[in-house]
C-alpha cells in the first residue's frame, strides 16, 4: 500500500512541550500515557495485549514494526493495554505464516491511536535522558494547550489489571499454583501449565487463609503493571506468604511486591529496563540474558540482610534483580522468566520454582 | 574468571591469499586478535602468506613470518618460535585446517601447544558432516535428511534413498567450492566427483534440496562460563540455493515473527553449547516459510564472513571479544567500548536496518558463467545502514559501483518481460534489477514470488521503490514526495533523472549513531549512517581533521591493499596530530572498525552521501590517494564542494589520466611512451590500430585492473572488445596503443612536490601483456641494468615533479630493446605499496601521507632517490579464483584475472621464488607425471628449451600434433595427444586420465568458453592442474623445479627483524 493513503498528520506530544509530528496510524482520536521506549523489535502485538504495559504509550526502537501480522494466539490477555504506540515505519500488508491480521487493521480494530513515521531514535534519546514521561498521541483535531495542562498533572494511577485469560489446563498435573494476578501474562501462565502446573487465578488481596485453603503446592506472584502501588491487602498477604513456609516465587511486580513486604523500598530507574536484552548476573554464577519490562527497581539499600539477600543484579547498571528471602523457600526476579526453558539451562528460574515444590512434596513425604 | 596466566606466547594463523570465499574479513579478524592479544600483554607470532594485509605490519605481532601457510611451515615455526598457545578461529577455513592436522597429529599435544577458543572435537563436531550430524541429533537439533559418501556411486545410492533434488556439498572446503545442486542422476555423478576432488578428506554430503526455504544466520557467542548470547539475526534475501555469501542479506531477521525467532535464538545458543565453543560461532538455519518447520544447514565453529558482517551491523567488535574469550575472560568482564557503560554479555539491540549487497566479478568476466548456485563466486560486498530497508537497498547498489544508482540496470531494460523472465530463470546476479525491471512490466508480486521465493514482504518493498519512482516520474515533485524519496536515500541524481525537475536541496542527510543499544545507553561511538531524520547526532570535530576515504567493495583489480593503504593513511595522520574521518560501505575490512579512524562514516562513496558528511563534520580537507580508484574518483567533486585535497592535486590527477594532458607531459619532459589514440568509435578504433599495426592494447582510460583491457590482433579483435567496453556506460574515450611485448617493470615512488623516494624497483616476470596484477613480480630486478634503472628513477622524478605529485605515484615502465617506455602514470597508491613496504622497511604510507601534509622527504630519514636494496628477493605471486568462475578462460592478459596474492621471501631468488609459487598452492611432483603443451605459434621456438628442461627433470611430455613435430625434431621425446574433436581418446580425455601434472597452454586470444584451448584450461581448473598461461611463468616455474628444494630446507624469515 502506498504512504500517500495513510498521510493523515498526527503529533506525539511529550508533558515537557517537545513534539514529533508523525502520520495518523491505527484509531483517529487522542491517546494520553506513559511514553516509554521498548528495545524489542518483535513482540509488538505481546506487548499491547500485555496488562503489564497497561497506561503506557510504547515507542519501538526497532524501525520496522508488524512486518509478521497479528495472530491473536499471541496475545497476553485479553484486549489491548497498551493505550498507545509509536513507530518509524508500521507495515501495511504483513508476510508471514501465522498472520491473521495486519498491524493497522488491528490498531484500528481495537481503537489504539499509533503513530508512524517518528525518529523513534530522536524520541528515545529525549526519554533515555529525561526519563520516561507522559505523553499524548493526537490523531486529528485536539486542542495542544489543553493537553499539555492535563499531562502536566500527574497521572492517575488505574486500576490493577487482572489476567481475564483463565489459565490453561495442564497435560499432566505435577503441582498446584496458586497464582496471585497483579497482571499476569499469558506466557507466564504457559510457561507454569507447559511443564505440569495446574494454576489457580487469585486475586492479589487474597487473604492467606483463603489461598491456604486451596491447599497449593507453592504460589507464584504474577508480572504487573510498572506503577503498581500495592493495596494493604495485597502486602498482608504478602507477608503472610513469606512466614507460611510456603514455595513462593514472585516475577517482575510480583517481585517488587515481595521486595517490599519484606521491608524494601521501591525506586524509579533513569530510563527503565523494556527489551528483551538485558544480562543479568547470579551472584558468584552464570550471566544470561533476560527480558524485562519495568520502571522501578528494589533499592540495594534496602534490602535488610535478615529478612532478604540479593541474588542477580544487572550486569550493566548493577540493579537488583533477584532475591531471595530469609527462612522460606521464597525467591523473586524483576525479569521475566523464559517460559520455553532456558536452551542453555541457565535462567530456568520457573526451573527452581518447581524444584522447590518438589522438594517440599518429598519433604511433606517424608515427614 | 579473569585472563589464564598460562598463555604468554600466542601463534595466530591467518587466511593466506584473497580468494573467492575467503576474503579481507580475516585481515579485519586477525588484526583485532593481535590488538587484544597485545592489549592483554601477550607476545604475537604471525603466520599469514599473504603481504598486502595489515595483520602482517610490523607493529602487528613481534614475529611475523610471511611464508607457505601449510602444515610444515606451520610446524617449523613453532619449533622455532615455541608458542604455548595456538589461536585458531580467526584465520578461516585455511586456518582451521591446519590448526585441526597439527592436533588431529598429535603435534600440539607433543610441542606442549594448547589450542585457544576451541577444542579438536568441537571442530570435529561442527565440521565432519557424520559427527555434526550426530551431535545435532543428539541435542535433538533437526538437521536436513541426508549422508555422507566417498565415491560416486555411493552418492547415487543415497540420492535415491532421499530423493531429488538433492544438494552435494564437499567436507572442509571454502565458499562452497565444488558443490551444487543435482537435479538427475546424470548431473549428480559430474557435480559428486568434482566435489570429491575439492574436498580435503575425500567426502561429499547428499543432502535433500530444501531450496525455497528461508535462509537464516545467527552469531553467536559464548565464554568458557557458559554464559552465550547472539550478536544478531540475518535473513537472507535469496531464500536457500543461492550461497550466503552471493545473497542479499537484511539484518536483523525481517520476515520472522518472535515465536521463530525466539526458537532459532534458542538453538542457535543451544548448539554453541553443545559444541563448547569459547568465542564466536556462526548458525545457517533453513525456515520452512509456511510452519515452525527449521533445519540446520551449517554451524562455522570459528570467525567467518558472516561474523565480519554482524560486527560491523551491531558495532560488537566480535573477533576482539572472541580473542579475550579465547584467553580466559568471561563475556561479562569484557566492557563493551562502544557504550563504555554495558558489557559484552548485552546483546546488541539494533535501530536501523542492515543491507549486505555482494559484489561480483562479471562485470570483467563477460564469458564466466553467472548463475549463482551454493557455489560462492562474489568477490566482495558492501554494507548499507539505513532506517528502512528501501534506503538500506538504495545505499547498497550505488556502493557496490557496478554502475547502477538505482533499481535500474540499462541492459535489462531494453528487455521484454519474457526475456526478463528468462534472466530471473538464469538466477544470476543480476536476478534483483530483473525483478524490478518486471515490476516495472507491471508482473505481480505473487508470480515473482512463485518464481523466486524470495519472501513478498522483499518483494513488496521493491514494488514499493519502483512505485515511487513511477511517481516521480509522473510528477509534479513536491517536497512531501522529495522528502519521500530521501527517506529512502534516493540521490538527487536520480530524483532529477526521474522527475525531470532540478533540485536545489535546501538541507543535507543527517547522522545517527551505531552504538550497539538502540539508544538505550548514552554512547560515544564515533560510528554513524544517514538518515533523512532532522535530528543529527553529529558534532563535528573541533580539531584539525582531514577526510580519507576506503575503497569500497573488494573486487579484482581493488582489493585489499587499498584498505591496508586507507588505514595507513589514517594511522599516520593521528601520529601528525591530525584528526581523520573515514568513509568505506565494506563490512569486510580493517578500516571500518570505529576505532581505526576517529570517526567512521558508513556510507556509498559517492559525491553526494559524501557531500552530506563534508557538510555534517565541516571538512574543509581530504586526502584520496589511498583508497584507490573509489577515492581518486571522488577528487574533482570534492574540490567542487570547496574541500582541498592534500597531496597531489585533483588536475594533476587528471593529467595522469586524460590521454592528450599525458602526452603532452610525456612529451615535455622527453619521454617516450608507446604510440597510442584516443578514439570513441568503433570506426576510430580500427582505424587507428591499423594506422598504430597490430598487435595493440585497447582499453578504456580512467580504469583499474585493466577492466575492458585487451590486446588486439586484428579488426575483428578491435570491434569485440570495442563493444565490451562499451557496454557499460562510457563517458571517458577509449585508448588505443601500439602494444611492445618487453620487459615490465614498476616503481613506486613517494614524493613531497620536490624530492622523491623509491624504495623500491620490481620487475615482472611476465613480458608486458600480462596485468601486473597477475604477473610474478620480483623485487630486487634481476635483468635491469643499472643505467636502464637509472633512467626510470629519473623519469619517475621528471613525471613527480611535474605532475606536482605529493604522496605517492605508481608508475609501469616497458623495457623493449633497450629502450625505457613509460605504459601508466597513477598518481595514487598501488596493489604493489604494503608489499614493498614489508620488504624494504620503508614505510611508504606513512612517509606518503606526511608528504601529503606537508612534511619533507629529506626530514624523514630514509633519503632521497633510489632506496638502497636490501639482501632479501622477495617475489609475490598471483593467486587465482578460477575453480569458482565456471567457464572463465584462465588465459593471461592486460585485464586482470588474480584476486589475491601471496609473498616469498628468501636469500635467493629461485628460493624465494619456490617460496611463493609453494604458497600459492603449486607442487612439485618431482617428474611423477606428464606434462601437457599446447603453444601459440609464436612461442614455440621459445618453448623448446623449457621443453628440453622439463623432460631432464624426468617428466613425460605431451603435446598436440604441430607442438609435439616441433620439439620431436628438436630431440625432445614428445606424445602426440589428440585435438579436441579429432577422435577419442583427445586431449580432454587426457586430462581426466590422471596423467597430467602441469599444463602450458599460451594463446593468441581466449575468452570465449566454446574454444578448444579455454575448454582444455578450464579442465585443467576442474582438475585442479596447474597451467600456465604464459611462455615466462613456465620457464620461471621451471627454474623452481631445477632448484629441486623442498620449502622445508628454506630458512623461515621473520619480517620483523628485516
Amino acid at each position: 500500500m502506498n504512504m500517500k493513503e495513510s498521510s493523515q498528520k498526527a503529533v506525539l506530544l511529550l508533558a515537557d512541550g517537545t513534539r514529533f509530528e508523525g502520520r495518523a496510524l491505527g484509531a483517529r482520536g487522542v491517546a494520553v500515557g506513559e511514553v516509554v521506549f521498548h528495545t524489542s523489535g518483535t513482540s509488538t502485538h505481546q506487548l499491547l495485549t500485555t496488562p503489564a504495559c497497561q497506561g503506557q504509550i510504547l515507542a519501538f526502537t526497532t524501525p520496522l514494526i508488524g512486518n509478521c501480522g497479528v495472530n491473536e494466539d499471541d496475545a497476553q490477555g485479553t484486549g489491548v493495554f497498551a493505550v498507545g504506540m509509536v513507530v518509524r515505519e508500521c507495515c501495511r500488508v504483513p508476510s508471514n505464516f501465522r498472520s491473521r491480521q495486519s498491524l493497522p487493521d488491528y490498531l484500528s480494530q481495537r481503537g489504539v491511536v499509533a503513530i508512524e513515521g517518528v525518529d523513534t531514535r530522536a524520541l528515545t534519546r529525549h526519554l533515555r535522558d529525561k526519563g520516561s514521561c507522559r505523553g499524548a498521541i493526537v490523531s486529528g483535531q485536539a486542542d495542544e494547550a489543553a493537553l499539555l495542562r492535563e499531562l502536566a498533572s500527574p497521572a492517575p494511577v488505574p486500576p490493577a489489571p487482572r489476567a481475564a485469560q483463565p489459565a490453561p489446563r495442564p497435560r499432566r498435573e505435577d503441582f498446584h499454583v496458586a497464582v496471585l494476578d497483579l497482571g499476569c501474562c499469558r506466557d507466564l501462565l504457559l510457561g507454569l501449565t507447559l511443564r505440569g502446573c495446574r494454576v489457580t487465578l487469585l486475586a492479589p488481596d487474597t487473604p492467606f487463609d483463603d489461598i491456604a485453603a486451596l491447599g497449593p503446592d507453592g504460589v507464584l506472584l504474577s508480572d504487573g503493571p510498572e506503577r503498581l502501588t500495592p493495596t494493604e491487602g495485597a502486602l498482608q498477604t504478602a507477608r503472610a506468604l513469606l512466614q507460611s513456609g510456603l514455595p513462593l516465587y514472585g516475577v517482575d511486580a510480583g517481585h517488587q511486591l515481595l521486595a517490599v513486604a519484606a521491608g524494601c523500598r521501591l525506586e524509579p530507574l533513569p530510563a527503565g529496563h523494556r527489551g528483551p536484552n538485558h544480562p543479568v548476573h547470579a551472584t558468584g554464577g552464570a550471566t544470561f540474558t533476560t527480558t524485562q519490562r519495568h520502571g522501578l527497581t528494589v533499592v540495594p539499600e534496602s534490602v535488610d540482610p535478615a529478612r532478604a539477600a540479593v541474588t542477580h543484579v544487572n550486569r550493566n547498571d548493577g540493579s537488583v534483580e533477584g532475591l531471595r528471602y530469609a527462612g522460606c523457600p521464597a525467591f523473586s526476579t524483576q525479569y521475566l522468566p523464559d517460559h520455553r526453558g532456558d536452551s542453555t539451562g541457565r535462567a530456568d528460574a520457573i526451573g527452581a520454582f518447581l524444584s522447590a515444590m518438589a522438594q517440599r512434596k518429598e519433604g511433606g513425604l517424608n515427614a | 574468571m579473569p585472563k589464564r596466566s598460562d598463555i604468554r606466547r600466542v601463534l595466530v594463523i591467518g587466511s593466506g591469499p584473497i580468494v573467492i570465499g575467503q576474503a579481507a574479513e580475516f585481515d579485519y579478524a586477525g588484526t583485532q586478535a593481535c590488538k587484544a592479544l597485545h592489549e592483554e600483554g601477550l607476545e604475537v607470532i604471525l603466520i599469514n602468506s599473504n603481504p598486502a594485509t595489515i595483520m602482517t605490519d610490523k607493529h602487528m605481532a613481534d614475529h611475523i613470518y610471511v611464508e607457505p601457510l601449510n602444515v610444515e611451515t606451520v610446524q617449523r615455526i613453532i619449533r622455532l618460535e615455541r608458542p604455548d598457545s595456538l589461536l585458531p578461529t580467526l584465520g578461516g577455513q585455511t586456518g582451521l585446517n591446519l590448526a585441526m592436522e597439527l592436533a588431529e597429529s598429535g603435534f600440539l599435544e607433543r610441542e606442549g601447544v594448547k589450542l585457544l577458543g576451541c577444542n579438536p572435537e568441537s571442530i570435529k563436531k561442527a565440521e565432519d558432516r557424520e559427527a555434526f550430524r550426530e551431535t545435532m541429533m543428539s541435542i535433538g537439533e533437526p538437521i536436513v535428511p541426508s549422508g555422507v559418501v566417498e565415491t560416486v556411486e555411493d552418492a547415487k545410492a543415497l540420492a535415491l534413498q532421499i530423493g531429488y533434488p538433492v544438494i552435494v556439498r564437499p567436507a572442509y572446503t571454502l565458499g562452497g567450492t565444488g558443490g551444487g545442486i543435482a537435479e538427475t542422476p546424470e548431473q549428480l555423478v559430474e557435480i559428486a566427483e568434482n566435489g570429491l576432488r575439492h574436498s580435503r578428506v575425500g567426502q561429499v554430503l547428499i543432502e535433500r534440496c530444501i531450496a525455497g526455504w528461508k535462509e537464516i544466520e545467527f552469531e553467536a557467542m559464548r565464554d568458557a562460563s557458559g554464559c552465550a548470547i547472539t550478536i544478531c539475526s540475518m535473513e537472507n534475501v535469496d531464500p536457500v540455493g543461492i550461497h550466503t555469501g552471493d545473497s542479499i542479506v537484511v539484518a536483523p531477521a525481517q520476515t520472522l515473527g518472535e515465536p521463530e525467532l525466539s526458537m532459532l535464538h534458542a538453538s542457535a545458543l543451544k548448539i554453541i553449547t553443545a559444541l563448547g565453543i569459547e568465542g564466536g560461532c556462526n548458525v545457517q538455519f533453513a525456515l520452512d516459510p509456511d510452519s515452525m518447520e527449521y533445519a540446520l544447514i551449517e554451524v562455522n565453529p570459528r570467525l567467518s564472513r558472516s561474523s565480519a558482517l554482524a560486527s560491523k551491523a551491531t558495532g560488537f567488535p566480535i573477533a576482539k571479544v572472541a580473542t579475550k574469550l579465547a584467553v580466559g575472560y568471561r563475556l561479562d568482564e569484557i566492557l563493551n567500548t562502544v557504550t563504555g557503560k554495558t558489557y559484552a554479555c548485552s546483546e546488541p539491540a539494533v535501530d536501523y536496518v542492515v543491507l549486505k549487497f555482494p559484489k561480483w566479478p562479471f562485470d570483467k568476466f563477460v564469458h564466466a558463467q553467472r548463475k549463482l548456485g551454493t557455489q560462492m563466486k562474489a568477490t566482495g560486498e558492501v554494507m548499507a545502514i539505513a532506517t528502512s530497508f528501501e534506503g538500506a537497498l538504495m545505499k547498497s547498489v550505488r556502493s557496490a559501483e557496478i554502475g547502477c544508482d538505482h533499481l535500474w540496470q540499462k541492459e535489462l531494460e531494453t528487455l521484454d518481460k519474457d526475456a526478463l523472465f528468462k534472466v530471473l530463470a538464469a538466477c544470476d546476479d543480476r536476478r534483483i534489477f530483473a525483478i524490478a525491471a518486471l515490476l516495472r512490466r507491471g508482473v505481480t508480486v505473487d508470480t515473482l514470488f512463485s518464481l523466486t521465493k524470495i519472501d513478498r514482504f522483499f518483494l513488496r518493498k521493491l514494488k514499493g521503490l519502483v512505485e515511487l519512482e513511477g511517481e516521480l516520474a509522473q510528477g509534479p515533485l513536491t517536497d512531501e514526495l522529495y522528502n519521500r524519496a530521501k527517506t529512502f536515500c534516493f540521490p538527487d541524481g536520480v530524483i532529477e533523472r526521474l522527475s525531470g525537475c532540478k533540485v536545489t536541496p535546501t538541507r543535507r542527510a543527517s547522522f545517527k549513531m551505531v552504538d550497539t543499544c538502540a539508544a538505550e545507553y548514552d554512547a560515544a561511538t564515533p560510528y554513524f549512517y544517514s538518515t533523512w531524520d532532522e535530528q543529527c547526532e553529529v558534532s563535528p570535530i573541533q580539531h584539525k581533521k582531514v577526510l580519507v576515504f576506503g575503497s569500497g567493495p573488494i573486487r579484482i583489480g581493488q582489493g585489499i591493499e587499498f584498505d591496508y593503504c586507507s588505514v595507513h593513511c589514517v594511522w599516520a595522520a593521528k601520529r601528525c596530530g591530525c584528526d581523520t574521518v573515514i568513509v568505506n560501505n565494506n563490512p569486510e575490512t580493517v578500516s571500518t572498525d570505529f576505532d581505526t579512524a576517529d570517526r567512521l562514516y558508513f556510507e556509498p562513496l559517492t559525491p553526494e552521501d559524501v557531500r552530506a558528511i563534508v557538510q555534517a563534520e565541516g571538512i574543509t580537507q581530504a586526502i584520496v590517494q589511498f583508497g584507490g580508484q573509489t577515492a581518486i574518483k571522488l577528487a574533482g567533486c570534492l574540490a567542487d564542494m570547496g574541500v582541498e585535497i592534500l597531496g597531489t592535486s585533483a588536475d594533476s590527477i587528471d593529467a595522469a589520466e586524460d590521454r592528450e594532458r599525458f602526452d603532452a607531459l610525456l612529451k615535455k619532459c622527453g619521454i617516450p611512451r608507446p604510440a597510442g589514440d584516443t578514439v570513441f568509435t568503433v570506426q576510430q578504433a580500427v582505424e587507428a590500430a591499423n594506422r598504430l599495426g597490430y598487435p595493440v592494447l585497447v582499453r578504456p582510460s580512467y580504469v583499474l585492473g585493466g577492466q575492458g583491457m585487451a590486446i588486439a590482433f586484428s579488426d575483428e579483435d578491435v570491434a569485440e572488445y570495442m563493444e565490451i567496453v562499451n557496454r557499460t556506460t562510457q563517458e571517458h574515450p577509449v585508448l588505443i596503443d601500439k602494444y611492445l611485448m618487453g620487459k615490465e617493470v614498476e616503481v613506486d615512488a613517494i614524493c613531497d612536490g620536490q624530492d622523491i623516494l623509491i624504495p623500491g624497483i620490481m620487475e615482472h616476470v611476465e613480458r608486458a601483456g600480462v596485468h601486473s596484477g597477475d604477473s610474478i613480480s620480483v623485487y630486487p630486478t634481476r635483468t635491469i641494468s643499472g643505467r636502464t634503472k637509472l633512467t626510470m628513477v629519473n623519469y619517475t622524478a621528471a613525471i613527480a615533479r611535474e605532475l606536482k605529485v605529493k604522496g605517492l605515484v605508481n608508475i609501469q615502465f616497458v623495457v623493449y630493446n633497450d629502450e625505457v617506455y613509460i605504459i601508466e602514470v597513477n598518481p595514487r597508491s598501488s596493489r604493489t605499496v604494503p608489499y614493498i613496504s614489508k620488504v624494504t622497511g620503508v614505510p611508504m604510507v606513512e612517509l606518503a601521507t606526511r608528504c601529503v601534509l606537508g612534511e619533507k622527504l629529506s626530514d624523514m630519514g630514509y633519503g632521497t632517490g633510489l632506496y638502497p636494496e636490501g639482501q632479501f628477493h622477495a617475489v609475490k605471486v598471483p593467486v587465482f579464483s578460477f575453480e569458482k568462475l565456471h567457464d572463465l578462460d584462465t588465459q593471461l592478459g592486460p585485464e586482470m584475472k588474480s584476486t589475491g596474492e601471496v609473498l616469498g621471501l628468501a636469500e635467493d631468488y629461485r628460493q624465494a621464488l619456490l617460496k611463493g609459487i609453494t604458497a600459492a598452492g603449486y607442487r612439485n611432483r618431482k617428474g611423477d607425471c606428464g606434462v601437457l603443451l599446447t603453444v601459440r605459434d609464436s612461442d614455440k621456438q621459445e618453448l623448446i628449451p623449457i621443453a628440453d628442461r622439463i623432460a631432464a627433470l624426468g617428466y613425460e611430455l605431451y603435446a598436440t600434433a604441430g607442438t609435439a613435430r616441433l620439439l620431436n625434431s628438436n630431440m625432445i621425446a614428445t606424445n602426440v595427444v589428440r585435438k579436441i574433436g579429432e577422435g577419442k581418446p583427445d586431449i580432454l580425455d587426457l586430462l581426466d586420465s590422471g596423467k597430467i601434472g602441469y599444463v602450458i597452454s599460451t594463446d593468441t586470444k581466449g575468452r570465449i568458453p566454446s574454444l578448444d584451448s579455454v575448454k582444455i584450461r578450464r579442465k585443467a581448473v576442474e582438475r585442479s592442474i596447474p597451467c600456465f598461461t604464459s611462455i615466462d611463468t613456465a620457464d620461471a616455474f621451471v627454474s623452481c623445479l631445477e632448484l629441486d628444494m623442498d620449502t622445508a630446507e628454506l630458512d623461515l624469515v621473520d619480517i620483523t627483524k628485516l
